[in-house]
């Protein structure tokens, strides 16, 4: 009789505030783990999407992220805010699969849809290609302040790095950009 | 730094609206009359109306999925096994490390002896004192005078092997435990392929080959039906593909099995693979497979001998002949 009963369980989706689940998922408790993964999880995946430009690579950083934060979380002091904390460790996860990827050729995005679309299709193409050709810090440090629009100190938070090298990565990236964008088919 | 990274960052400043209001003015007023500065501006709000013009939409994992990747994150991370109060092994792990240390200086002290026998025993002992430098000692008996002259009465002793161990020449232990063990270890009764195999060994073949050799007479030797003449009976049909399987690895027999069956279907487009034999002879296991190949109202026959080493690589060592089933003479006849 036991068999006829199958329970599926899903995480709720409803999330409440940070302060109500934070101490709990310090120690553990896997409701408070479920609420931290639903409150970060649409975040997290969107940016390993867009820094990796593929689905399963996204995946596997997001989990390889999540897993790296539960185990890290007691740890968490608390001097920068929940989301640069998770930021960064889903950042290095993508650079390192970046890195790993160095010498491969770089996939291009799955989907070119924008979200306003103010861009034709072919210059969105060509963005996306020059980006994809970038290096990994570059790449990283443009999709956190123009599509994750990060401000200057959250980068330096993410990428643990000061004020004046995130203005100088920057604009080192913004170069190199240019350069891949016009040198581009 | 240069004026022109000067004029740069202040460019990107002035772009980013980070500039003080009396520099913001002094530069608008010095871009009004520099074109240069002024095409470095326009390129610095291309590039952003570029970037902030391909942002992609958002993208979301399935419920499904994302559930499922909870999972698979919540079991990697152990988290049900978690200390609830982090660090509190830390100084456990100090007492491990003392602890090891000072087996590590006491074993140093010591010798390790590694002696084997006929039964293939090993036997580890330890002493204290020196000993000299490596090599390798067969302990015979002292002959006795009715032996020189006459014919043995009483069955000699086992033969002694006595190594000392040293792990700078653990390559060479490697080899003499192989060549021990071929020597040795396998049962030859009724194998006469495994003593020719040994045989080939001892004149430096690799063991997996000479045996796959010696097996090729054997089942070449089986008996082919011609065309013309009536077909065997599906029992007595000979074996279409052989599979010989020779590996070091006996601990993953199941994954080997799977590995030959992969193989041969991939191979043959089998019908169905058999396992008649399987053996494990210490520390090497050796199957053979029969693969029956139909195709098209067909059976080929053909035998085919590899050998799988520990690495799940299959070398083909040979390849024999084909023929025709019932059906296929029956087509031919017509």
């Amino acid at each position: 009789m036991d068999n006829l009963i199958t329970v599926r369980y899903f995480p709720r989706m409803d999330v409440p505030d940070e302060t109500s689940w934070l101490a709990a998922a310090r120690c553990g408790e896997r409701w408070a783990l479920e609420q931290f993964y639903a409150c970060y999880q649409p975040q997290i995946y969107t940016l390993c999407q867009r820094m990796l430009a593929h689905s399963e690579d996204a995946e596997d950083a997001m989990q390889a992220a999540f897993v790296k934060a539960f185990r890290a979380l007691p740890h968490f002091r608390g001097e920068s805010s929940l989301k640069t904390w998770l930021y960064r460790i889903a950042m290095n996860e993508a650079l390192s699969v970046l890195r790993k990827r160095r010498g491969e050729t770089a996939p291009l995005g799955e989907s070119v849809a924008v979200a306003d679309g103010t861009l034709p299709v072919a210059q969105r193409v060509a963005v996306q290609t020059a980006l994809a050709r970038m290096k990994p810090d570059h790449r990283a440090i443009l999709i956190l302040r123009f599509w994750e629009e990060l401000s200057y100190e959250e980068i330096a938070a993410v990428l643990g790095i000061s004020l004046p090298a995130v203005t100088m990565r920057l604009r080192r990236a913004r170069e190199e950009f240019q350069k891949r964008y016009e040198g581009a088919p | 730094m240069t004026h022109r990274w000067r004029m740069r960052a202040a460019l990107l400043a002035f772009h980013e609206g980070t500039l003080p209001e009396s520099e913001r003015r002094a530069l608008a007023h010095h871009i009004e009359g520099c074109p240069a500065c002024a095409g470095e501006l326009r390129r610095l709000a291309e590039a952003d109306r570029l970037l902030r013009g391909a942002q992609p939409e958002p993208r979301a994992l399935g419920p499904e999925a994302a559930c499922a990747l909870f999972e698979r994150a919540y079991l990697a991370s152990a988290v049900a096994e978690r200390p609830t109060q982090p660090g509190f092994w830390r100084p456990l792990l100090g007492l491990a490390v003392a602890a090891s240390l000072v087996f590590l200086l006491w074993s140093l002290g010591q010798r390790t002896y590694l002696s084997h026998n006929k039964t293939g025993t090993t036997i580890i002992t330890r002493k204290s004192n020196p000993v000299p430098p490596i090599r390798i000692v067969r302990i015979t008996p002292p002959s006795k005078a009715s032996d020189r002259h006459g014919p043995r009465t009483t069955a000699p002793p086992p033969k002694r092997y006595v190594i000392r161990w040293k792990p700078r020449l653990w390559r060479r232990y490697l080899a003499l435990g192989r060549h021990w063990h071929r020597r040795h270890s396998l049962p030859t009764e009724n194998r006469p392929e495994i003593r020719f195999a040994q045989n080939r060994c001892a004149a430096g073949t690799r063991f997996a080959e000479a045996l796959a050799l010696a097996l090729v007479p054997r089942y070449g030797e089986m008996p082919v039906p011609a065309r013309e003449e009536a077909p065997a009976p599906v029992e007595s049909r000979p074996p279409a593909h052989l599979f010989v399987m020779v590996t070091n690895a006996p601990e993953k027999p199941e994954a080997l099995h799977v590995a030959v069956t992969q193989a041969a279907e991939k191979e043959a487009g089998t019908a169905r693979v058999a396992a008649y034999q399987m053996d494990r002879m210490g520390g090497r296991a050796v199957t053979e497979y029969t693969v029956a190949t139909e195709k098209n109202g067909m059976t080929s026959t053909r035998y085919t001998l590899a050998a799988i080493g520990p690495d799940l690589k299959m070398t083909y060592l040979a390849v024999q002949t084909a023929s025709a089933s019932e059906e296929g003479a029956k087509e031919i006849k017509q």
